[in-house]
């Protein structure tokens, strides 16, 4: 899904020297972006990551303007990541631990609304854009979040506000919108599915396992032959 | 409740589930006069016992005795009309039977959400066992899919199935007259309500509309568990799967040990660090610059430099393009291409050369057959020969204040 934007060598004294002119002289000046892309660029940086329905000029600006922006992000140490399925784009540090650290941590987020993202992107396993939404209820919530309950916990009121406060944290994230329709209903974003890839998950279960004072998992095995041949049919297929 | 996606806007919409549906049946039924034990309703059961023994018994024979009988006794029924021998049935008879006809009319939108609910629960079921048997893709799909759509081999596939072709049989059209013929009868006029009228007309595109429905779910849920099956054996979703696995017992552990905890940078996806442009380090005190007081600078104070990256920035005014042909003509007739050779370097932009044609269409002039090539910077600062028309200035130009060009 990601792939890194290829930078020019510097050819000439200036970057203008490198690129044709107009019949007038005029630099066809590959530095400036269109009002549209730099638009984009700029929610891109400033937000978590942007959707098609929910910033449509940014959507379209970033489309229209993939390659550049892209370069651009690139310059700065950022990959962008497009998911075409699920209409979500975002840009992540790119995997290369002597590069600057541009991007702002987020708050840490608490352990029940951490385990409840988890379990979004579990639900989201067995449907794909083409399904209807996925919609969480406070009962399913809760239900979910009891499995990690203390059994000897009998303060029902303060499970409840845990519960409400992990609904709470992964709304600010915007994984999750209240349907206007339904009392105690959440509407899932599928943007779920490209956030919580397979990478955050391990780095997540790590943080758990530090936590808890027990040892982190053993790196992960190299992939089965297998599984690989099959992922790279996938990829074919795909393309 | 059960959700589901509007096919127009995509909005969420929910409906009571089959079993809400059911709970309101027996209340209505347990609390209204339909409850009553009636003939229509013994009636009722009649035909569905004796359909079943129709099914059930293996016995050829018997089976065409009960029909043999129930030809006998139907054509006892015709002698008896024929012969006038009838009790015309009374309005209260023909109250209660539309009663056991509303009743079995009732629980069909349960029955239709049953369907649909079960549809979606196979869905999962086969998804949830291909996730954790991880059964390799090929298998999966030939074990589940066969040759035809994986649902219509399910019991609730093969009903539903029963139903649809019941839908455009000959006892469909039968039931249409049936109803046609209810409503032309002075029992419909005089005994049954607006609301029981339209109900009969209205039944059959009623049931067309909800197996409709369930046609839509059955499609929507055979078309998302085949994409299902395609892309569940692969290495990327087994992988995700044992992950969410491993996290959430991490979790289960964490909730042992410590119970409250924080989880770092979750998603990694935070905005660009930056809060306000002070972080942006474009001036730092380390750096500081004096600047020199305004009243230092007298009016002439401004820098060569400065001069000239004014006019270049600002355009060369017809005004001094004006005053350099007067300055070479002085010496006799010049062309445009030395007005504009005698123009300060960084001033010779391609607006200036428009300026020295321009004067010399109002006041040289211009010999269209010839050419002389100039050398004009570009905004880049790089050189460039174009060729312009001939332009003579023979005489001086009058001096008006002008803009720029």
């Amino acid at each position: 899904m990601t792939e890194s934007g290829s930078t020019e060598p510097e050819a000439f004294g200036t970057r203008s020297e490198a690129y044709g002119e107009d019949a007038f002289g005029a630099p066809a000046d590959p530095e400036v972006l269109p009002d549209q892309a730099r638009r984009a660029l700029a929610t891109l940086l400033t937000s978590r990551y942007i959707t098609r329905s929910g910033h449509p000029a940014a959507w379209e600006g970033l489309i229209d303007n993939e390659p550049r922006i892209r370069a651009r992000l690139a310059d700065m140490f950022l990959d962008l990541v497009i998911d075409h399925e699920h209409d979500v784009a975002f840009k992540r540090q790119v995997d290369d631990p002597d590069a600057p650290i541009v991007l702002r941590r987020e708050k840490p987020l608490g352990k029940d609304a951490t385990l409840l993202l988890v379990h979004l992107r579990q639900l989201h396993a067995f449907t794909d854009a083409a399904d209807a939404a996925v919609a969480i209820t406070l009962n399913e919530a809760t239900d979910f979040l009891a499995r990690f309950r203390d059994p000897s916990d009998t303060d029902e009121a303060g499970f409840q506000r845990d519960v409400e406060t992990a609904l709470r944290g992964v709304e600010r994230l915007g994984l999750l919108r209240p349907d206007p329709d339904v009392p105690d209903t959440w509407v899932v974003s599928p943007a779920v599915v490209a956030l919580v890839t397979p990478d955050r998950l391990a780095a997540i279960r790590d943080q758990m396992q530090v936590l808890a004072g027990g040892e982190r998992s053993a790196p992960e095995t190299a992939p089965d032959p297998d599984i690989e041949q099959t992922d790279a049919a996938e990829e074919a297929e795909d393309a | 409740m059960v959700r589901s996606r509007d096919p127009e806007d995509g909005r969420l919409m929910y409906e009571l589930s089959d079993n809400a549906l059911r709970a309101l049946r027996i209340v209505r039924d347990t609390s209204g006069e339909s409850s009553t034990v009636s003939d229509s309703r013994l009636g009722s059961i009649s035909d569905a016992v004796r359909r079943l023994a129709d099914m059930a018994s293996p016995d050829l024979d018997a089976h065409i005795a009960r029909l043999d009988a129930r030809i006998a006794e139907l054509e006892e029924r015709r002698e008896a009309l024929l012969a006038g021998d009838v009790r015309p049935a009374t309005e209260e008879e023909m109250r209660r039977q539309f009663d056991e006809v509303r009743r079995l009319l009732a629980s069909l939108p349960a029955d239709f959400r049953q369907l649909t609910t079960m549809i979606e629960r196979r869905h999962h079921a086969v998804a949830a066992g291909v996730s954790s048997t991880g059964t390799p893709k090929g298998a999966a799909v030939e074990e589940f899919l066969h040759e035809h759509d994986l649902l219509a081999q399910t019991p609730e596939g093969r009903a539903y199935r029963g139903f649809s072709d019941l839908l455009v049989s000959r006892e469909a059209e039968s039931l249409r007259s049936d109803i046609d013929l209810i409503l032309d009868q002075e029992f419909a006029a005089t005994t049954l309500s607006d609301n029981d009228r339209a109900s009969l007309r209205t039944l059959m595109s009623s049931l067309l509309e909800e197996e409709h429905e369930v046609e839509a779910a059955y499609t929507r849920w055979t078309a998302s568990l085949r994409r299902f099956l395609t892309r569940s054996s692969g290495g990327r979703h087994q992988r995700l799967l044992t992950l969410v696995d491993q996290v959430l017992e991490a979790g289960d552990e964490l909730s042992r040990r410590s119970g409250r905890a924080m989880i770092e940078d979750v998603l990694g996806v935070g905005a660009l660090d930056v809060r306000d442009m002070s972080q942006a380090a474009l001036w730092q005190p380390s750096q500081e610059v004096k600047a020199h007081p305004l009243e230092a600078l007298a009016p002439s104070g401004m820098l060569p430099e400065d001069r000239e990256l004014m006019m270049v920035q600002a355009g060369t005014s017809t005004r001094a393009v004006a005053s350099t042909v007067n300055d070479l003509v002085a010496a006799g007739p010049t062309t445009g291409a030395k007005v504009f050779a005698a123009t300060p370097e960084a001033c010779r932009r391609l607006v200036v050369l428009l300026g020295v044609l321009d004067l010399g269409l109002a006041h040289g002039r211009v010999d269209p057959g010839e050419t002389e090539r100039v050398t004009l910077i570009t905004p880049s600062g790089r050189a460039r020969d174009v060729l312009v028309p001939l332009v003579h200035f023979d005489g001086p130009l009058p001096l008006k204040d002008g803009g720029n060009d």
